[in-house]
């Protein structure tokens, strides 16, 4: 296969393709007479495709997707809001039983409610997702950010596995199988924890919401913005750096899909596949997450007076060992104990906030506005994402490469990274004036 | 031989989609430029540098939006000259993109009005007194009930240049 790839000057699959497209040429340009007539397919890809202004259009629309699932769905956060927060008020008072009580209402409602309150924008992310999908756009989008793809380091199949990525890390890393390359591979797989998956979607509304008012939006946008320059950046500087990365990168080929009107009942089929991932995640892993959460945060039952003073808590004691090395970043107890149980899933950065600040559902803003300002909630965001990824994307990484070298460094290197921005974004908001 | 316009439809599409194009090349140029008043500038200050009614104070990526929209459209002038019939394809996916972004304002609208309900109290009245006004207002809505003519012309010259159309 070297020596193929040597005397063909480069990959055999793509100088096969390359020929099999030449011979096809010939024979419709000896069949057919006349031009060939053109579809609207064609037509749209004159501007999808367009050299200078496909990437703006899919920035453009990318930027759509996302005030369409941050404001439009809003209204029906607010309800579940609403409903979570009679219900812990209702159980706190019909339960006679203290330590019931606090179960039920901070650890249950509290901590149930402030996840499931996401469960409209990650379904409006993926309704929306399936619109540019279904109708053939997406596919133009790989092709278009192949080009700066390739010249910033990542090969061009990386764009789908990336894509991915945005739902959750795990298919994004697993869809790396695709790229024959191993060392193109794994580059890959190392800079797919970068893209923002939709756990870290709430957390990114819940800070966003709290501290950005209204820029909100737009702080959840420059999140998704982050999470890609950082993953060309990483990438490009792994293969200067590492040697393993450096030579020559596989071929990027495609077929691009004729344009389609996508149908109701299959966009809403592909938002349910995905968006119920999310629901089942809650009903396991952050169940079993936010109990053990309350426990912490409640306990030692006496010396929290039943659950009221959390700063004397488990957690209060681990956040409280752990603060010092977050200090520079303008993060307390509460923010560093809520990164700490992220790693497990890291939806549960927002649950953890909900227990810890033992509020309603309603005040979890406004609780949240209390301890970070502007700049210190976007570092927070921004460290949120690029930190750790979760224990399950963890055991893919590791599956996925084979190797245990690999996986800590995915482990190490984003959590460095994460420290890194967030500091730069902290100093930067400072030097400009924000508090 | 493929199917030509005939050369009014495709001057009027020329002219009509730059006008359209150069109109959201302006208020996206707004939309920047107060968004880097409040953005770096002046941070933390929430009045506009340009005080226009319905024009954002800090949406950034709006504006880049609106001017991306612009930019696709204003292509349209290549329409001018014979035999670039296929370049309506500019005129039909700004359309597009004009389309999606007003239907998309139209909803933010309809979601904040609920939210205020649902809220109730002091947001709900401050809503009422003033508040949706500024929401209806938003310039790329209007943009796109003006554009809905381009829409539909360069949706029927595509089908004609594809050989669907009459």
């Amino acid at each position: 296969m070297s020596r193929l790839r040597a005397e063909l000057g480069e990959e055999p699959e793509a100088y096969f393709v390359e020929k099999r497209y030449e011979l096809i040429k010939q024979i419709v340009s000896r069949v057919l007479k006349g031009r060939r007539r053109l579809t609207l397919s064609d037509l749209l890809d004159r501007v999808f495709l367009h050299r200078g202004l496909g990437i703006p259009i899919f920035l453009a629309l990318w930027w759509a997707l996302f005030r369409f699932t941050f404001d439009v769905s809003a209204p029906l956060s607010d309800a579940i809001d609403m409903f979570f927060g009679w219900l812990g008020d209702t159980a706190r008072d019909g339960i006679p039983n203290p330590w019931l009580a606090s179960f039920v209402a901070d650890g249950i409602c509290a901590g149930f409610g402030s996840v499931l309150v996401f469960i409209p924008p990650i379904f409006f992310l993926f309704f929306g997702l399936a619109i540019l999908e279904d109708s053939g756009y997406l596919a133009r989008a790989a092709f278009v950010m192949d080009r700066a793809l390739y010249k910033l380091g990542l090969h061009g199949r990386s764009f789908i596995p990336m894509l991915l990525g945005f739902g959750c890390n795990i298919p994004g890393v697993m869809a790396c199988r695709t790229i024959e390359r191993e060392e193109d591979r794994i580059l890959t797989i190392l800079v797919n924890p970068l893209m923002s998956c939709s756990a870290r979607l709430p957390v990114y509304v819940l800070i966003g919401g709290a501290v950005l008012g209204a820029y909100a939006a737009a702080g959840v946008y420059s999140m998704y913005i982050l999470g890609i320059a950082l993953a060309v950046c990483m990438a490009l500087l792994f293969r200067r750096v590492i040697p393993y990365f450096k030579g020559r990168r596989s071929m990027f080929i495609m077929e691009l899909p004729v344009y389609t009107r996508p149908t109701l009942r299959s966009l809403l089929r592909h938002m349910y596949e995905r968006g119920v991932l999310f629901l089942k995640k809650a009903g396991t892993i952050i169940f079993s997450v936010m109990v053990i959460v309350w426990f912490l945060a409640t306990h030692p039952w006496s010396a929290t007076a039943g659950g009221e003073l959390v700063e004397n808590s488990y957690v209060a004691m681990l956040g409280r060992a752990l603060e010092p090395l977050v200090r520079p970043l303008g993060f307390d107890w509460r923010a560093v104990a809520a990164l700490f149980f992220g790693f497990l899933a890291k939806e549960i950065v927002v649950e953890t906030f909900g227990i810890l600040l033992g509020v309603e559902e309603e005040a979890l803003t406004s609780a949240i506005a209390q301890i970070f300002t502007p700049v210190t909630g976007l570092a927070f965001m921004a460290f949120t994402l690029i930190y750790i990824p979760c224990v399950a994307t963890i055991g893919v990484i590791y599956r996925e490469t084979n190797s245990v070298k690999w996986t800590v460094f995915a482990v190490v290197y984003s959590l460095l990274l994460a420290y890194a921005v967030a500091f730069v974004i902290v100093s930067v908001g400072h030097a400009l004036g924000y508090p | 031989m493929r199917p030509a316009l005939d050369p009014r439809t495709r001057r009027a599409l020329a002219i009509y989609g730059s006008v359209m194009g150069l109109a959201y090349v302006m208020v996206g140029l707004l939309e920047v430029v107060n968004a880097f008043y409040t953005w770096f500038l002046r941070p933390g200050v929430e009045e506009a540098l340009i005080a226009l009614p319905g024009l954002p104070a800090g949406d950034l990526f709006g504006g880049f939006s609106s001017l991306v929209v612009g930019l696709v459209l204003l292509q349209a002038v290549r329409l001018w000259r014979p035999g670039r019939d296929e370049d309506v394809a500019f005129v039909l996916v700004g359309s597009l993109l004009a389309a999606a972004f007003g239907v998309l304002y139209i909803l933010v609208f309809v979601a904040n009005g609920v939210s205020v309900l649902l809220a109730g109290g002091e947001e709900l009245a401050e809503w009422l007194a003033g508040g949706w006004l500024a929401d209806v207002l938003r310039p790329e809505i209007w943009l796109f009930v003006l554009v809905l003519p381009a829409a539909i012309a360069s949706w029927r010259a595509a089908r004609i240049i594809v050989g669907e159309g009459a």
